[in-house]
C-alpha cells in the first residue's frame, strides 16, 4: 500500500466516522462508561496494592508510647536500618507538640502509604497533604481558644476548606484540604498532618525549641510485590522478621529509644490480600479486555455488509482494517475522554478532590491502554471473521 | 489476438444446502464474453444468474472448471502474478494471454477486481456515511491517484450521469434511480475493463430502468465487457447478446 492511499484510507476513515451519528454516539457513550469503569477498578487496584505493600513487603515499627523515642534517636535508628541489605526504603514519622493542644505530625507524600495510623485510604474527606502549605486534620477535630500565642482563626471544628493561620512575628498559613480517622492516640490534642518542610518550618518558628518525637517507622524490603515467579520479597521478609536477626537487634537496642516489636502481615492476610487484588485484577484489566474486544466486534458487526462492497471493489483486507480502525479508535479515544471527565466532574460536584489519587498517571495509563491502544489488536481480531468472509455470503445475509 | 476478455470452460459451482441437500448453481457452463459487448444473462430467481456473476469477478470460485482472463486486456496497474497461486504452481496460461481465474488465491482475484472490475449491484451499496461523490470516489481511496485529479474525474461522471446537483447528497437524499446512477459512476470511476451487474433495474420502474440501461450502453461502447444478470427478458433490446441460464445450464 502506498503511502498517499495509506493517508487518504486513515484521513477518510476518521472523518467519515463522526457521519454516522447514532452509532457513533452510542458507542461513544458505551467507551466512555467503559472507560470510567476500568478506570475506577484499576485505580482501586493502584490505591489497594500501594496500601498492601507495607502488609506484603514491609514492616511497621511503633514507639512504645508517646515520647519514648527522641527524633535523634529515631533518625539513627532509620539510618542503621537503611544499612541493612535486604531493606528498600525506610520512612520515619515525627511529630512534636506545638502549644498545648496542637501535635504536629511529618509526612513524606512520597511515602504516605507506609504511615501505618494515618495513610490515604483512612482519609473520610478531601485529599492527602501532598504539598507545602497543605494540612489534613484528624476527623472531628476541635481547635481550643487558648493556644497560646498561636492563633488559629477557624471555627470551632475544623473541616476541609477551612485555613489554619499560625501567627506570631511570622506568619504561617495552611489550607487543610483532608480530615482523615487515623489510628494515632493522643488524648484532648488537635492531630494535624503536613509535609516535611512544613513540619519543619513550624517547629523552627512556633516549636519553642520543645523535643520531637517519633510516632513510627516503617520499611520496605526489596522484591517484587505481583510476581508468583520470584521469591525474593518473602525471603527478604523471613529474614528480617526473625528474633535474633539485625532489625530485631537493632529496634530492640535501647541506644534507638523504646520501640515496641516489628509488626509483619501474616500468611492468611497474604493470602486473603492477593485474593483480592487478583479479583480487582481480573474485573479491571481482563475483564476491560474482553469488553474493548467485543464492543469492537460490534462495530464491525455494523459495518459488515460496507466491508463486503469494499471487498468486492478491491480493497485488500488490510485496507478495509485502517477503513475500520479510524471509526474504532476515534470512539474510543473520545468515549475514554470523556469517561474520564465525568470521573472529574462527579467527584467535584461530590465536593471530593480524591480524583487526583485515583486519577494517578499509572492508573490513567492502563485505562488508556486497555480502552484506547487496544482497540487496534481487538479490532484486528475482531474484524477477522468479516474480512475473511467472501462478499457473496454477506450480500445474501441481508 | 482474441476478442474473448473472460473465457468459461465447463464451469460448475454446487452449493450444499442443510445437511444433506446438494444445489447445482452451475452445471458445465461454457461461456466466452467479449470486449465492448453488453451480454445479458436471462433467468428465473434461482436459476445461477447471480452464481455466475460471482465466480466471473472472482467472489465465489467455481467446483470444478475454469474461467480464464485475457490479461493482454488487462486494466492499467494490474500485474499478473503467476508465481504466487495459492497451491504453489503457475496458473495455467494459454498463448493468447488467458489466465485461469480459478488457480489465484484472495490476493490476486482482490488485485484483479481492483484493476479489472466494476460492479452495480441490485440494492445499489452505496455507503450511507459518505456523499455521493464520496461514494464514487471510494473505488480509488486504496490508488496512487492524487485527490483532486480523483475528485475531478468523480464529479466528470456524475455530470456524466445527470447528477451534478447531487453531488453532495446523501444516498437517502437521493431515489432509487439517482442512487443507482451514483452505483454505476462508482464502477466507472476505474475504468474497468469488465463491469458486473446484478438486477440493475430490479428495484426501479420502467423509465428509470431503461434510462440505467442505456448507461450501461454507453460503458460498453468505451470498450468495456457488461455483464447484466436479470430475470427481465424485455431488457433484451438494450443488450449485444443474450443467454438463458435454467437450473444452472445455458440455453441459447
Amino acid at each position: 500500500m502506498n503511502i498517499l492511499a495509506l493517508w487518504r484510507l486513515i484521513k477518510n476513515s476518521v472523518r467519515f466516522a463522526f457521519r454516522a451519528k447514532r452509532r457513533w454516539i452510542t458507542f461513544v457513550i458505551i467507551f466512555a462508561f467503559l472507560s470510567a469503569f476500568i478506570t475506577l477498578f484499576v485505580g482501586a487496584f493502584n490505591q489497594y496494592s500501594t496500601e498492601q505493600l507495607l502488609n506484603q513487603k514491609g514492616f511497621y515499627v511503633k514507639a512504645t508510647d508517646e515520647g519514648t523515642v527522641t527524633e535523634a534517636q529515631g533518625l539513627n535508628l532509620k539510618t542503621e536500618i537503611e544499612a541493612l541489605t535486604q531493606v528498600e526504603k525506610v520512612a520515619l514519622f515525627r511529630y512534636f507538640d506545638l502549644g498545648d493542644y496542637i501535635r504536629v505530625y511529618g509526612v513524606d507524600p512520597a511515602s504516605k502509604w507506609m504511615f501505618g495510623d494515618a495513610k490515604p485510604s483512612f482519609l473520610i474527606n478531601g485529599k492527602y497533604a501532598d504539598k507545602q502549605g497543605e494540612v489534613i486534620v484528624s476527623k472531628n477535630a476541635t481547635i481550643r481558644a487558648d493556644v497560646g500565642t498561636i492563633i488559629g482563626n477557624v471555627s470551632s471544628t475544623l473541616q476541609k476548606g477551612d485555613l489554619l493561620v499560625f501567627e506570631n512575628s511570622t506568619k504561617l498559613e495552611l489550607d487543610v484540604v483532608g480530615e482523615i480517622d487515623d489510628l494515632i492516640f493522643a488524648q484532648d490534642k488537635l492531630k494535624i498532618f503536613v509535609t516535611n518542610p512544613d513540619f519543619d518550618l513550624l517547629y523552627s518558628d512556633f516549636g519553642n525549641g520543645v523535643t520531637k518525637y517519633c510516632q513510627s517507622l516503617a520499611l520496605l524490603v526489596f522484591g517484587k510485590l505481583y510476581s508468583p515467579f520470584d521469591k525474593e520479597i518473602y525471603n527478604n521478609m523471613i529474614a528480617l522478621d526473625t528474633p535474633g536477626e539485625p532489625l530485631y537487634l537493632l529496634v530492640k537496642n535501647p541506644t534507638y529509644g523504646d520501640w515496641a516489636d516489628p509488626i509483619t502481615a501474616g500468611p492468611d492476610v497474604a493470602r486473603k490480600d492477593r485474593a483480592t487484588r487478583m479479583l480487582y485484577f481480573i474485573f479491571g484489566v481482563v475483564g476491560g479486555v474482553l469488553l474493548t474486544i467485543l464492543y469492537n466486534f460490534l462495530i464491525v458487526w455494523f459495518r459488515r455488509r460496507e466491508v463486503a462492497v469494499l471487498r468486492a471493489m478491491g480493497y485488500e483486507k488490510g485496507e478495509i482494517r485502517i477503513n475500520l480502525l479510524g471509526e474504532s479508535f476515534t470512539i474510543s479515544l473520545v468515549g475514554y475522554i470523556i469517561g474520564i471527565l465525568s470521573i472529574i466532574i462527579y467527584y467535584a460536584a461530590r465536593g471530593m478532590t480524591f480524583t487526583n489519587q485515583l486519577l494517578a498517571w499509572q492508573t490513567l495509563l492502563v485505562s488508556f491502554s486497555i480502552v484506547v491502544l487496544l482497540t487496534i489488536p481487538g479490532l484486528l481480531l475482531s474484524s477477522l471473521s468479516f474480512v475473511r468472509v467472501s462478499p457473496v455470503i454477506l450480500f445474501k445475509a441481508r | 489476438m482474441t476478442d474473448a476478455i473472460l473465457k468459461l470452460d465447463k464451469v460448475t459451482k454446487i452449493y450444499k444446502q442443510g445437511r444433506s441437500e446438494v444445489v447445482r448453481a452451475l452445471d458445465k457452463v461454457s461461456l466466452e464474453i467479449n470486449q465492448g459487448e453488453i451480454l445479458m444473462v436471462v433467468g428465473p430467481s434461482g436459476s445461477g444468474k447471480t452464481t455466475l456473476l460471482n465466480c466471473l469477478s472472482g467472489l465465489d470460485k467455481p467446483t470444478s472448471g475454469k474461467i480464464f482472463f485475457n490479461t493482454a486486456r488487462a486494466g492499467e496497474g494490474f500485474k499478473y502474478m503467476a508465481e504466487k497461486t495459492s497451491d504453489g504452481e503457475s496458473s495455467r496460461r494459454s498463448p493468447s494471454n488467458m489466465v485461469d481465474l480459478t488457480a489465484w488465491d484472495q490476493k490476486q482475484l482482490t488485485q484483479y477486481r481492483r484493476h479489472n472490475v466494476g460492479f452495480v449491484f441490485q440494492a445499489w451499496e452505496l455507503i450511507p456515511t459518505l456523499k455521493a461523490i464520496e461514494n464514487v470516489e471510494s473505488s480509488l481511496y486504496p490508488s496512487r491517484i492524487p485527490g483532486p485529479e480523483v475528485r475531478e474525474k468523480a464529479k466528470r461522471l456524475l455530470r456524466k450521469v445527470g447528477l451534478m446537483d447531487k453531488e453532495y447528497s446523501y444516498p437517502d437524499q437521493l431515489s432509487g434511480g439517482e442512487q443507482q446512477r451514483v452505483a454505476i459512476c462508482r464502477a466507472l470511476i476505474k475504468e474497468p475493463r469488465i463491469v458486473f451487474a446484478d438486477e440493475p433495474t430490479g428495484n426501479l420502474d420502467s423509465e428509470t430502468g431503461g434510462q440505467i440501461m442505456r448507461q450501461m450502453k454507453l460503458i460498453s461502447r468505451e470498450g468495456a465487457a457488461v455483464i447484466i444478470a436479470t430475470h427481465n427478458s424485455e431488457l433484451r433490446k438494450f443488450s449485444d447478446r443474450m443467454v438463458k441460464i435454467h437450473d444452472g445450464e445455458i440455453t441459447y
